[in-house]
């Protein structure tokens, strides 16, 4: 059973985000897993894969596992002052499969309310958000003392969720109001791999380059089971929630700048309605991401880039990046140089599912050594369906893919495209879009590329698929 | 003496294995020394059956009182008495005779052919070669890379099959008709495949020059029509049913084969996009003989696509 699960949860490689449900050591496993993958992919993205595991983010939930970590020691006083007046507002949040006493994931999570508000990560508790008649919440002080949670709200967007327990006078933590300069210091608090109540000491380091929404980059040993877990000033009032760590870095964590939570809060506050079912709710959410984020890249011209003779879209929006690559290798009788562009706008939605977000891959093939015949084999095996690069999910969350394909003409270039679809069985209007399109134009040379768009709405993706496709044209 | 006529001892598959003169009627046939037929079979009376001589009907054939009886092929139950014409085949015991009077009508001589692509031999290199040819060009498709192992084993892989395949229909030739018949088999089996891969790639490439989803989709229907041809006529060399019959159960077996495949392959990618559900082949531009569509044609037509999804 571990093994699977580990396995599943490093299936998502395509991703951008990466959530560890174990210790590093079967972290380090799944990476070579994904190394693995993308080579089987596409030869011509090959070396790509370096690239794109250096963005890779783990998520900071814990789910069910067994490891040791150890953490370095603290020996400050301040930080010990902090602990001490933090602690008894930090818990611990238990996914708890309905039926049994197991925990099937944990995060933290903090008071902000002597009502017993608390705010935690979305995907600590998403789950449960999901499937409310097979996962229930609960919640443990640092006292050991357990009590049931109610789901209040979610902040898909930004990670966040609301919950409530009942009670009064509960400690609750203080949002920081103010800006903090870098290198500030700040503690962050979680329960890290389900070993008990930790304190880290790290460095506030602003906000992070290239993510759609803003994400502070904090520098410090945040960990599984550390996801929701409140960072505080000296003085103790919260800053950031622990959300995420980067793959394959060093101490580098992201936290969710506090004052979405302080929002969050206020929202409900406003309108204290609990909906019955989460899925319409979150099901609007991410619309309304999809939609933001495609208005947003399509606000500006299209910004193009040229590959060879061809013109292609560039760098969509600063939150993206972009890398490029030749593949030159001397058994090919063809060679590829690679542009892919992606970025970190997409959101948590479930293990096997996040939704909006913009990729794309431009291959500029040339083939001179080959006849056209054989280079028109080179072209269709990059073309057609290989096994990953199509989003994985299972039958769950996903329809199959229904696909079209034709001969298009852009601006009198002719090309070969396929456009493929498929929706999101929990949200029904939000689909993943796939485009390819291999130029004729030129016997032995030619430009193939590849569109993704996760979970947008149907409208705005074809005129994002329209968009895309007029900016390809070849010039003489 | 006059020959009136020939008794004709035939083997399981309807062969004849030897003859014997007719000079008198009527003609005593059974195990024992005083019959004008000796049949060595344990299962046939001293005394079996007595045929006279050739009415206007045929011949008049009837049973001596043995406790196996006799039957006629094609007639239902046991006869005791049974008027037959020359191309009736009688059994008694585990033996089938025919009886073919002198006066019986032969086909004419068949022209022995001094041509040399007539010949057997010939014909089966020409089909070996065919076949080789079209497996070379299909490797050779796909000769992108240095590396001949690549594109080697796959075509030893499937001279193998083959080979496989035409030994299983010799050797079921051998079981059930009495001949190996190998050359017809292999000239079927290297044509068939021949087809197969040829119409495959002609397919691909029509399909692509005319950017018809129509001519693609004809690739079902054309492996099918071919595998049952083959079929068919393997297994008319191997049986001596009605074509009918033959041609009945290879559109079935057929079927069945595709059928399975189809089910092996839906589990097998349960999760994942139909392999076919979009044309990927691209060929060289300039037989690309079609103008586009616009990309707003393109994207409108997803919308069908859109309300499949939801089924």
């Amino acid at each position: 059973m571990r093994c699977a699960a580990q396995k599943k949860s490093y299936s998502r490689n395509s991703c951008e985000f990466h959530r560890v449900k174990s210790y590093t050591a079967i972290y380090s496993a799944g990476r070579v897993s994904f190394n693995y993958l993308l080579r089987k992919e596409a030869d011509l993205q090959a070396t790509l894969s370096k690239n794109l595991s250096s963005v890779l983010m783990l998520f900071l939930l814990l789910l069910t596992a067994h490891a040791v970590s150890a953490m370095p020691s603290q020996g400050v006083a301040q930080t010990q002052d902090v602990f001490n007046t933090g602690r008894a507002s930090v818990l611990q949040i238990r996914t708890i499969l309905k039926g049994s006493t197991s925990q099937s994931s944990t995060g933290s999570g903090f008071y902000v309310s002597d009502d017993g508000l608390v705010i935690t990560n979305y995907h600590v508790i998403s789950s449960h958000a999901l499937e409310p008649k097979i996962y229930a919440l609960e919640g443990v002080g640092s006292d050991g003392q357990g009590g049931e949670l109610t789901l209040l709200a979610v902040d898909v967007l930004h990670d966040l969720a609301l919950l409530q327990q009942k009670g009064s006078r509960f400690p609750y933590l203080r949002f920081h109001k103010d800006n903090l300069a870098k290198g500030t210091r700040g503690f962050s608090f979680g329960n890290p791999q389900d070993i008990g109540l930790t304190i880290v000491e790290g460095t506030y380091n602003g906000l992070r380059d290239h993510s759609f929404y803003d994400t502070i980059h904090f520098t410090g040993a945040i960990n599984s089971g550390m996801s929701g877990g409140p960072v505080v000033t000296k003085a103790g009032n919260v800053f950031g929630i622990n959300v995420a760590t980067m793959v394959n870095g060093q101490l580098i964590g992201f936290l969710v700048p506090a004052h979405f939570a302080s929002e969050l809060v206020e929202r409900w506050r406003a309108k204290p309605i609990v909906p019955l079912e989460f899925q319409p709710e979150i099901a609007l959410q991410l619309s309304a991401h999809s939609d933001a984020l495609l208005k947003r890249v399509m606000s500006a011209q299209m910004p193009i880039q040229r590959l060879g003779n061809y013109s292609a879209p560039d760098q969509l929006d600063p939150y993206m990046r972009c890398w490029a690559n030749s593949n030159r290798d001397p058994k090919k009788f063809y060679e590829a140089s690679t542009y892919y562009c992606g970025g970190s706008a997409s959101v948590f939605v479930d293990q096997d599912v996040s939704a909006g977000n913009v990729s794309f891959t431009h291959d500029l093939v040339q083939g001179d050594a080959l006849d056209p015949f054989r280079f028109g084999t080179v072209l269709e095996s990059n073309f057609k369906y290989t096994a990953s690069g199509w989003g994985e999910g299972n039958s769950k969350h996903f329809t199959k893919y229904a696909c079209h394909d034709s001969v298009v003409n852009l601006h009198d270039m002719r090309v070969k495209a396929a456009l493929c679809l498929r929706e999101y069985r929990m949200f029904p209007g939000l689909y993943d879009v796939i485009l390819r399109l291999s130029t004729l134009r030129e016997d032995t040379r030619a430009l193939q590329t590849k569109l993704n768009l996760r979970g947008v709405n149907y409208d705005s993706g074809m005129a994002f698929v329209k968009h895309y496709m007029d900016a390809i044209r070849w010039n003489d | 003496m006059e020959r009136l006529a020939w008794i004709e001892v035939l083997n399981r598959y309807g062969d004849v294995n030897s003859r014997h003169p007719v000079f008198a009627w009527p003609t005593l046939v059974g195990r024992s020394y005083n019959c004008d037929l000796i049949l060595d079979d344990p299962f046939i009376a001293p005394n079996h059956i007595e045929i006279s001589g050739e009415g206007e009907q045929g011949f008049q054939v009837k049973d001596m009182g043995s406790i196996n009886g006799m039957t006629i092929a094609n007639l239902p139950g046991k006869k005791t008495d049974a008027i037959i014409t020359s191309d009736d085949i009688i059994r008694i015991g585990r033996t089938q005779l025919r009886i073919r009077p002198s006066h019986y009508p032969v086909a004419p001589e068949t022209r022995y052919s001094a041509k040399p692509w007539q010949r057997r031999p010939t014909i089966l290199l020409a089909s070996v070669i065919a076949f080789l040819a079209v497996l070379l060009s299909a490797a050779l498709l796909n000769y992108t890379e240095a590396g001949i192992g690549t594109y080697v084993t796959p075509m030893i892989i499937t001279i193998i099959m083959v080979g496989l395949w035409i030994t299983a229909w010799s050797f079921g030739g051998r079981l059930f008709a009495g001949k190996t018949n190998f050359i017809p088999h292999a000239v079927i089996a290297c044509l068939g495949v021949t087809l197969f891969l040829a119409s495959g790639m002609l397919i691909d490439l029509v399909s692509f020059s005319f950017d018809s989803s129509f001519v693609s989709n004809l690739s079902t229907e054309v492996t099918f029509f071919l595998f049952v041809l083959i079929l068919y006529l393997h297994l008319r060399l191997i049986s001596r049913a009605k074509p009918g019959w033959v041609a009945g159960i290879a559109g079935t077996v057929a079927v069945l084969v595709m059928a399975t495949s189809v089910l092996i392959a839906n589990i097998l990618d349960e999760n994942d996009l139909e392999r076919q559900s979009y044309r990927s082949t691209i060929g060289p531009p300039f037989l690309l003989f079609v103008d586009g569509k616009s990309p707003e044609a393109f994207i409108s037509s997803m919308a069908v696509l859109k309300s499949r999804v939801q089924e």
